[in-house]
C-alpha cells in the first residue's frame, strides 16, 4: 500500500511538472521581462571599457518605444553629444551632426571596447532569437537553465546565444555569444539585482572580450523610467531633430 | 559703461531662462587654429601677387554653441550661435552668427511644427546635395575654407522656416514654408515639400520646391551587406546662376547668366561608402553639375583672366594698369561665385578612426575629372583628451596645371594646426 502511494505522488509530481513546466520560450519571456520593462521606457547605460588599467567612459540614453524600436542618445563625452543611433526592426541608423545624415550601420559593428551597437540597441533577445534547445546545468554552484538561442535573421547582431538563467528566478545569470562561424565572440554576466523601474533587474552586465582578454567593458543601467514616448522619435528622418 | 549694463542685463535674462526651463542641454566647442599659406606667384588669377598679397599666416579663434531649452514637456527653443575672429597681417576681424534660432513642439505624438531661423540640411551626398534647394545659393566662403565638407554645411546661417513633419505608418511628410528677407522685407516665397519612406535596406525620399524657381529632387540609398552603402542624390531645377563674362567695350566686362531662366539642369551625385576590417572608411562620389562651365566657357574664361592679368604690368597705351586689376578681381569673383565650376567631379575620402588609439587620419580629395586638377586635404587628429580635445594637424594642396581650376587658385598650398575643445 504504502509502495502505491509513493508511486501515486511520483506520477502526479512528474506529471505536474510535466504539465506546468515551463517551455524554453517562456523561460526567455520571462528573462528578457526582467531584462526590460513592459511597454515604453527610457534609462541610462555607463558604459565603462577598462584596457591596460586604462579607463574610457562613455554615457547613453536609452529610449524604448517597444521591444523593436530604440533610440540611443550620446550624452557624454562632449565629442559624442549630439550623435544618436536608432534600431527599428532590423533597420540601424546611426546619425551624427558630423556627417549631416543617418547613415545604416550594423549591429555587430562596435561602439566602445568589446560593447556592439546591437548589445545596447536591443533590450530582449526574443524579437532576434528562437530558442531551440533546453536544458539544466549546473555552473558555479548555482541551478541554472540553460538556453541555446539561435538567431532569426542573418542581420542579428550574434548568431547564436547561449543564455543561462536561474532556475527557481529566471533571472539571466549569464550569456555566451557566438559569430556566424560558432566562434565564441564574448561572454557577459548579469550582476547587481536591483529594484529598478517596479522589479528586481540587473543593474550591471559585464561583458569580456574572448579575443582580447584583460580588456573588460562594464554596462551600469540607471534611471529606469516608464513613459509615453512619441511614436515620430523611432523615425530615421527624426534623427536630425534629436538634441 | 552702456555695454556694461547691456552685458549684465543679458546674462541676467539667460540665467532666468536657463534656471527657469525644464531642461537646459548644451553642447560646442572652442577652437583656435593657426594657418599658413604658399601662394603661387604665377597664379592665372593673381600674377605677381598683384591683387592678393599672401598673408602668411592667419590665426582663428571659432567658438560654437548649441543650446536647447524645454519650457514645457515636448517644447523646444534651440539656439545656435558661432563666434568667428580671425587675425590677419595684424587686423582683427569679428564676425558673430545667430545660425540658428526656431522652436519646436510636438503637435501630436505624430507632428513637429518648427518655427524659426533653421539650418537644414538635406540629400545623402556627403560632398555635394543637388537635392537641397534651401541652401544651393549659398556661395563659397573664405572663412571656411579649411573646413572639410560637412564642416562647412554646419558652419552657415540657416533659413527663415516654417515647417511641419509628419510621421506615419506608411510615409513620412515634410511640409516648408520658407519666406526670404531682404533689409528685413519679404522678397520671395519658397514652398517645399518631401516625402519619405524606409524600404527594408532602402531609404528613398522625393522633394519638390516651389518659389523663385521650381527644383525637384530625389535621394535614395541602400545598405548592401555589412560595410558597403551605395546613394544617389539628383536635383533638376531650372534658373542657373552660373554666369559667364562678356567684352561690352575694350576691356570692360559683364556678366551674363550663362543659361536661360527656363533652362532645366540636372546635378547628380551617385557615390557610396564601404568601411574595412580595420575601420577605415571609404567614400567615393561622382558628382555631374549640368550648369558646370563647358570646355569652351572655360577657356574663354582663362583667356580673359590671362590677358588681364598679363595686362597689368603692360597696359595698352592710355589705359591705366588699376583697370586690369579690377577686371582680374571681377572675373575671379564672377566664376568664384558658384561652388563647382565645371561639370564633372570626383570626391573621395579615406579615414581611419583608430590609427593608434589616439590618433584619426583623414584623406578628403576633390578631383575636377575634365582638367585633372584636385584639391586635396590630409589630415591628422590626436586625441590630447580623449572625449574633449583634439589636435588637428594638417594641409589643403590645389594641383593642377595653370589653366586649371585648382591649378589656377592664388593660394597653392595651406599648412594648418588647431585646437578642438569640445563641451
Amino acid at each position: 500500500m504504502k509502495k502505491f502511494f509513493l508511486t501515486v505522488i511520483l506520477c502526479v509530481s512528474c506529471f505536474a511538472n510535466f504539465c506546468f513546466a515551463l517551455s524554453s520560450e517562456e523561460i526567455l519571456k520571462k528573462v528578457d521581462d526582467i531584462r526590460s520593462p513592459q511597454g515604453s521606457f527610457s534609462f541610462m547605460i555607463d558604459i565603462s571599457y577598462k584596457r591596460n588599467n586604462k579607463e574610457t567612459l562613455q554615457k547613453i540614453e536609452v529610449l524604448v518605444g517597444d521591444a523593436s524600436k530604440t533610440l540611443i542618445k550620446f550624452v557624454y563625452p562632449p565629442t559624442d553629444k549630439g550623435k544618436c543611433l536608432l534600431m527599428n526592426g532590423d533597420n540601424l541608423w546611426f546619425y551624427s551632426k558630423t556627417i549631416a545624415k543617418p547613415i545604416r550601420i550594423t549591429p555587430q559593428q562596435r561602439l566602445l571596447g568589446a560593447v556592439s551597437y546591437g548589445d545596447v540597441a536591443r533590450v530582449v533577445y526574443s524579437v532576434d532569437y528562437n530558442c531551440k534547445e533546453q536544458s539544466n546545468v549546473v555552473l558555479n554552484n548555482k541551478k541554472l537553465i540553460k538556453l541555446i538561442l539561435f538567431a532569426k535573421a542573418k542581420s542579428t547582431t550574434y548568431s547564436k546565444v547561449i543564455l543561462y538563467a536561474e532556475e527557481q528566478s529566471n533571472r539571466p545569470y549569464k550569456a555566451e555569444f557566438y559569430s556566424l562561424g560558432d566562434k565564441l565572440l564574448k561572454t557577459a554576466m548579469f550582476r547587481n539585482y536591483a529594484l529598478l523601474c517596479g522589479a528586481e533587474r540587473p543593474s550591471v552586465m559585464e561583458i569580456t572580450d574572448v579575443l582580447h582578454p584583460g580588456e573588460m567593458s562594464t554596462l551600469t543601467y540607471s534611471k529606469y523610467e516608464t513613459k509615453s514616448i512619441p511614436a515620430s522619435y523611432f523615425e530615421k528622418d527624426y534623427m536630425v531633430n534629436i538634441e | 559703461m552702456k555695454k556694461k549694463i547691456i552685458f549684465l542685463v543679458t546674462f541676467i535674462f539667460l540665467a532666468d531662462i536657463v534656471y527657469s526651463a525644464e531642461s537646459f542641454k548644451y553642447q560646442g566647442y572652442i577652437l583656435n587654429r593657426y594657418s599658413t599659406d604658399s601662394s603661387r606667384e604665377d597664379s592665372v588669377l593673381n600674377p605677381r601677387h598683384s591683387l592678393y598679397t599672401p598673408s602668411n599666416f592667419t590665426n582663428n579663434v571659432e567658438a560654437v554653441m548649441r543650446m536647447n531649452y524645454s519650457f514645457v514637456k515636448d517644447t523646444n527653443v534651440i539656439l545656435n550661435t558661432r563666434y568667428e575672429q580671425f587675425n590677419q597681417q595684424n587686423q582683427e576681424d569679428i564676425k558673430g552668427y545667430l545660425d540658428e534660432a526656431y522652436f519646436k513642439t510636438f503637435l501630436k505624438s505624430k507632428c513637429i511644427l518648427s518655427i524659426g531661423k533653421i539650418n537644414i540640411v538635406d540629400g545623402v551626398g556627403l560632398s555635394y546635395n543637388p537635392s537641397d534647394f534651401l541652401n544651393d545659393r549659398v556661395t563659397r566662403n573664405n572663412e571656411n575654407v579649411l573646413k572639410r565638407a560637412d564642416e562647412e554645411k554646419l558652419s552657415r546661417e540657416g533659413s527663415y522656416i516654417t515647417r511641419a513633419e509628419i510621421f506615419t505608418k506608411y510615409i513620412n511628410m515634410n511640409f516648408m514654408y520658407s519666406p526670404r528677407f531682404e533689409n528685413t522685407k519679404v522678397v520671395e516665397d519658397r514652398y517645399l515639400v518631401k516625402f519619405s519612406k524606409s524600404l527594408d535596406a532602402t531609404d528613398v525620399a522625393v522633394n519638390y520646391m516651389h518659389g523663385d524657381y521650381d527644383g525637384v529632387g530625389c535621394n535614395i540609398s541602400r545598405a548592401v551587406g555589412d560595410a558597403l552603402e551605395i546613394h544617389t542624390e539628383v536635383g533638376v531645377r531650372n534658373d542657373s546662376q552660373q554666369k559667364g563674362i562678356r567684352e561690352v567695350a575694350p576691356y570692360q566686362y559683364k556678366n551674363y547668366l550663362l543659361h536661360d531662366k527656363n533652362d532645366v539642369l540636372t546635378r547628380l551625385l551617385i557615390g557610396g561608402q564601404y568601411t574595412f576590417t580595420n575601420k577605415t572608411n571609404v567614400i567615393l562620389e561622382y558628382i555631374f553639375n549640368q550648369e558646370g562651365y563647358s570646355q569652351d566657357e572655360w577657356d574663354k574664361i582663362y583667356s580673359l583672366a590671362k590677358n588681364n592679368g598679363d595686362m597689368i604690368y603692360n597696359p595698352p597705351t592710355g589705359y591705366p594698369s588699376g583697370l586690369f586689376k579690377d577686371n582680374l578681381n571681377f572675373i575671379s569673383n564672377t566664376i568664384y561665385d558658384s561652388r563647382y565650376l565645371r561639370q564633372h567631379y570626383a570626391f573621395l575620402r579615406i579615414t581611419n578612426p583608430e590609427i593608434s588609439k589616439k590618433i584619426e587620419a583623414t584623406v578628403d580629395t576633390l578631383i575636377n575629372l575634365e582638367d585633372r586638377s584636385l584639391v586635396a586635404m590630409p589630415s591628422i587628429d590626436w586625441k590630447l583628451i580623449e572625449g574633449h580635445m583634439t589636435l588637428r594637424i594638417g594641409t589643403m594642396l590645389c594641383v593642377g596645371d595653370k589653366k586649371s581650376e585648382f591649378g589656377m587658385t592664388p593660394v597653392e598650398r595651406y599648412v594648418y594646426g588647431s585646437l578642438k575643445y569640445f563641451f
